[in-house]
């Protein structure tokens, strides 16, 4: 897998800023990237939610006040939820359930631009981890182009040409993004990618790591790495 | 509600051993109650699996095309963590048990649980089954719970497929109006959580506490 300026990376990791897995997870990967010295190229993948848990939106008193879900689908959302923030909690983060369904494309290509514009990687963490962290407190909006902007320079990534690039060539590699990654088979994030391989979801560092280092021994078991608190 | 006779600090596993994920999941299970000296019971729960996007009402020609690339996608991804999963048991190839011996086999996990056997034990009981290269009838899964609980063997002379597979039915329905989703899941005082990587964070809630006045 390469990114636009070529470099070959060994493993791919696409997330969506929507995604609360994704959230409770970019720390861990990043954790991944220091311990085990693999760089991780990062990829968004823009998720159409409404296609397979079905839509909602809410009021700021979380009433409900346009839905096409059905029970098991609510039951699904809330229990996803329900982990999610109590992993979240775990790691020290705030995790507000959003009152609609985003579309995080625009940030996604943000994603795109910082991995390429990015003097350091301290400077992506930075960027994504602000972007992160600020969405799930419900005070970024992910559709803003402007936001995006701002919180490129604020992480000190070059942003001049940004906005042009989100309207144009941005836009393009992000669709083409969406089509390939459909193609290999990534269907949800975090996903890892190993060559052909696909892991999905964080339970599934452990047995990355053991890919990485040349399957030695047995293939681990799936975990939620827990802080012990 | 049915009583499944949950005893509130144990845990309790819910599995459906025609699937892989489950039968790893009771592996890694064995593996942790015997690390955490904790005390685990492994019961069936026999449901489809949950697909939401089949709910999800049809849209415009884009949307369906979306839906089926994505659909398609997930499946590719069933199979490969599928091979995942087999790989951690060291099998090259899935196991298949015809219709009764299924009822069967989930008909004893319930007697195994009753009787409180522990995770380790069943965990050898469904390994040696799942990994005896045979289509696994009654008989072959008769002979397997024979060996490790041979006091089934007046309960099982007495055995009914058709009440047994309504047994199973009605117990699952009851365990998913608790909130379990899929199996494999595990239960303890009440939460439920699904899949089994959860067990980091189950360590942390069994681990007994510090009574305050020694803090």
């Amino acid at each position: 897998m390469t990114n636009e300026q070529d470099e070959v990376f060994v493993l791919s990791v696409c997330i969506d800023f929507k995604s609360p897995y994704a959230f409770v997870a970019h720390e861990l990967i990043w954790q991944l990237e220091v311990s085990s010295g693999y760089t991780v190229n990062w990829m968004p993948l823009t998720l159409n939610i409404g296609s397979f848990l079905g839509r909602a939106e809410k009021r700021n008193d979380g009433k409900v006040v346009d839905s096409n879900r059905t029970p098991k689908q609510w039951s699904v959302v809330k229990a996803a939820y329900r982990e999610a923030r109590c992993y979240a909690e775990n790691q020290g983060r705030v995790l507000r359930g959003p009152l609609k369904i985003w579309d995080s494309s625009i940030a996604g290509i943000a994603l795109i631009w910082a991995q390429n514009h990015a003097d350091t990687r301290g400077h992506l963490k930075d960027f994504m981890t602000d972007v992160f962290d600020r969405f799930w407190q419900r005070e970024c909006d992910i559709e803003d182009i402007d936001i995006l902007n701002i919180a490129l320079s604020n992480a000190g990534i070059q942003s001049e040409g940004f906005i042009d690039y989100a309207q144009g060539a941005g836009r393009e590699s992000h669709d083409i993004l969406q089509d390939q990654l459909l193609t290999q088979g990534v269907f949800g994030v975090p996903s890892f990618i190993i060559e052909d391989e696909v892991f999905f979801g964080r339970e599934h560092l452990d047995t990355v790591i053991w890919r990485l280092n040349g399957s030695q021994g047995p293939m681990p078991f799936v975990r939620y790495p827990w802080q012990a608190v | 509600m049915l009583d499944y006779g949950f005893a509130s600090l144990s845990v309790h596993m819910l599995v459906d051993l025609n699937e892989p994920e489950s039968v790893v999941g009771i592996k890694a299970v064995a593996e942790w109650a015997r690390d955490q000296d904790q005390a685990v019971r492994v019961w069936p729960f026999l449901r489809e699996p949950i697909n939401t996007a089949a709910e999800v009402p049809k849209g415009t020609p884009d949307f369906e095309a979306y839906k089926a690339r994505r659909g398609l996608a997930r499946r590719r991804y069933k199979d490969q963590e599928r091979r995942r999963n087999l790989q951690r048991l060291s099998l090259n190839n899935t196991w298949k048990f015809t219709d009764a011996g299924a009822t069967l086999v989930h008909w004893g996990l319930v007697r195994l649980a009753e009787h409180e056997m522990s995770a380790t034990a069943v965990s050898a009981f469904v390994l040696g089954l799942v990994s005896s290269n045979k289509v696994l009838d009654t008989g072959c899964v008769q002979a397997a719970l024979l060996e490790v609980m041979p006091v089934l063997a007046s309960e099982m002379r007495g055995f009914d497929e058709a009440a047994a597979k309504a047994d199973l039915a009605e117990r699952s329905l009851a365990l998913s109006d608790q909130g379990i989703l899929s199996a494999p899941s595990m239960m303890y005082q009440a939460e439920v959580f699904s899949g089994i990587a959860h067990l980091p964070r189950l360590t942390a809630l069994c681990r007994p506490q510090t009574p305050l006045g020694s803090r």
